[in-house]
């Protein structure tokens, strides 16, 4: 995905337009640092020769659709979600259930610890609680959320793909 | 240019079943200069370039007026998925332009679980570079800035607040529910820094804006919340005064609704906008009281123009969409023109251009669908061209003025 980011002329599907700006947006939203780089620090420098010593493959633009409302999705396959679990999750929140190899303990072990705060701070249903993961997955931090989790766009995870994801964490349609 | 990376494999002498340490040690970067500035600089404009901002599609529009070209439209703001709510902009004397951010509440409630989040967020102000509008400094402000102004010596800028939920928030005390004026020097801004204005308490719900000439001295303030216009002077210790803008203010729940302050060329009247009362009043800034004449109309009157020479008013209103122009001083209409929703929907803000023989008028359009400028003629108010810009634009400011 990085590949090619030096050659981008825009980056969020569009809603930034410079490198710099994108990576300092990363790094206020994700990584919690609000200084903005100005792009002469050695970190900076540093990323900039990581980011252009990767292949040039990847196409100059990267579509970046966002689902700005959240609703139910049918039923997935759960074997096909472990998978993408693996892939997409696991690197953050850890094994389900346990947690074991997650980031840090302000990283929730998933599903129980989101699903019980939905369930019992906010009432929620059993749907309710699957549409909120759904939401949190699509919105990451962003559009009236909180955190500093990054939102996933249809290209990144497809809604088969997050079904899936879904039936393995046992959130019933 | 590749990067060039040395290995350091350093294993511990005493442990030698123990994985080896390894160390990438980086060489100072030394290919083409890092992050090359990408942005094509902002075309030129064969009449006046003028800015537009696009508060419900987070982008300026870039024009060329009177003709009516779309030089360009620049995303703005800090959020790369959230609407910034670019809402205001304005220009220095150098042409760096300076846009207030004003983050909308989670409206359209996205989900179960960001209809339970209630956070205000802070609003900035971003300074763009007069070249490619790259981003080149910011600060940040109150929640819910509402209007940004630079002074004409380009040495003061700024930024009210118009926050209605801080206004009726009745948890607060009176003095707390006041909203502030930001103030700093376009100046002060750098790369890399956000700064944090002075702020001054104002009123309830500041909205309209407009700093004497040429230091910005004072600032003239309409205060939608307490029916009265401030006029707050801001060298040494700032002091506020509240001028009721009709004989029966209403503090709390306006009757008047000042939305708008507009300065007149020579300095010596504001003209400020009703909206709820539906009348510009017109206040004399050299006596600091408020002028009789009470200019009607059927529509509520947004942001006012000035002709140089003070003699008209170019008035838009909004319900019924229309623009009038109207002598000042003895409230007599010159002009009207009446808009299908076509032409223009929700006139936020007239704009005259007498070097060009033009008058331009942002029409918010109904917020779901893009808004357009139109230009005018400025004698015989016929349409010469509509110009689509972004999602409920509110303010254009031309390149050559402030
Ligand atoms: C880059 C790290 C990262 C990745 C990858 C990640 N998350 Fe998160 N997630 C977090 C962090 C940190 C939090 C806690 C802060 C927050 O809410 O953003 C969180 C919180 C959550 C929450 C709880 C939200 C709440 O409001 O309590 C859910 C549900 C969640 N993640 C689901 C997922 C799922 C499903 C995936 C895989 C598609 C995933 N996350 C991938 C970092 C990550």
């Amino acid at each position: 995905m990085l590949a090619g980011a030096v050659e981008r002329p825009i980056f969020w599907g569009g809603q930034v337009d410079s490198l710099l700006e994108a990576i300092n947006a990363c790094r206020y939203y994700f990584m919690g640092d609000s200084v903005p780089w100005n792009g002469r620090e050695r970190e900076a420098q540093a990323l900039y020769a990581y980011l252009a010593s990767l292949p040039l493959e990847a196409p100059e633009t990267q579509p970046f659709s966002l689902v700005l409302s959240a609703k139910n999705l049918p039923p997935g396959d759960a074997t096909r979600g472990e998978d993408i679990y693996r892939r997409a999750c696991n690197f953050c929140h850890g094994a389900i259930t346990s947690g074991e190899g997650r980031l840090d303990t302000s990283t929730p072990i998933l599903p129980e610890e989101p699903a019980t705060v939905f369930q019992q701070k906010y009432k929620f249903s059993a749907q309710q609680i699957r549409v909120a993961f759904i939401e949190k997955v699509r919105h990451g931090a962003f559009l009236g959320l909180y955190g500093r989790m990054p939102p996933y766009a249809l290209e990144t995870l497809s809604d088969d793909d997050l079904s899936a994801l879904l039936a393995y964490l046992n959130l019933s349609p | 240019m590749r990067l060039v990376a040395v290995l350091v494999l350093s294993f511990l002498a005493a442990c030698g079943e123990q994985e080896p340490k390894v160390t990438t040690v980086y060489e100072p970067y030394s290919g083409p200069p890092a992050y090359p500035e990408r942005r094509s600089a902002l075309p030129p404009a064969q009449g006046v370039r003028a800015f537009v901002s696009n508060n419900g599609s987070d982008t300026l529009s870039v024009l060329d007026l009177p003709s009516g070209e779309v030089l360009a439209t620049i995303p703005v703001g800090r959020d790369p998925v959230n609407i910034d709510g670019p809402h205001h902009l304005a220009l220095d004397p150098a042409g760096t332009v300076f846009v207030a951010l004003s983050y909308p509440a989670p409206s359209l409630s996205p989900g179960p679980h960001s209809a339970h989040s209630s956070s205000r967020r802070s609003g900035y102000v971003l300074r763009l570079a007069p070249d490619d509008l790259r981003v080149t400094g910011q600060a940040r402000v109150d929640p819910n800035p509402g209007k940004i102004v630079v002074s004409e010596d380009g040495l003061r800028l700024v930024v009210s607040h118009f926050d209605l939920q801080l206004a009726i928030n009745t948890k607060l005390t009176p003095e707390q529910r006041r909203g502030t004026l930001a103030v700093t020097s376009p100046a002060d801004f750098a790369a890399g820094m956000t700064l944090d204005p002075m702020r001054i308490p104002v009123c309830l719900a500041p909205h309209g804006v407009s700093l004497s000439k040429p230091d910005g001295a004072r600032a003239y303030v309409a205060c939608y919340g307490e029916d009265a216009l401030a006029v707050v002077e801001l060298t040494g210790t700032p002091s506020v005064t509240l001028i009721p803008v009709g004989p029966a203010p209403s503090v709390g729940s306006p009757v008047y609704g000042p939305y708008s302050a507009v300065l007149s060329p020579a300095g010596d009247r504001v003209a400020i906008g009703n909206t709820e009362g539906r009348s510009t009043k017109l206040f004399d800034a050299q006596t600091k009281t408020m002028l009789p004449a009470s200019i009607l109309s059927q529509g509520a009157p947004y942001f006012a123009g000035w002709s140089l020479d003070g003699t008209k008013l170019y008035i838009p209103t909004q319900a019924p969409d229309a623009l009038l122009v109207v002598d000042p001083t003895t409230g007599v209409e010159h002009a009207s023109v009446y808009f299908s929703a076509e032409e223009c929907r929700r006139p936020h803000e007239a704009t005259p251009d007498e070097a060009h023989g033009a008058l331009y008028v942002v029409c918010e359009g109904d917020h779901l669908q893009p808004g357009n400028v139109l230009v005018l003629d400025l004698t015989s108010l016929q349409i010469k061209a509509n110009i689509p810009v972004g999602l409920y634009p509110d303010r254009l400011v031309l390149e050559a003025t402030l």
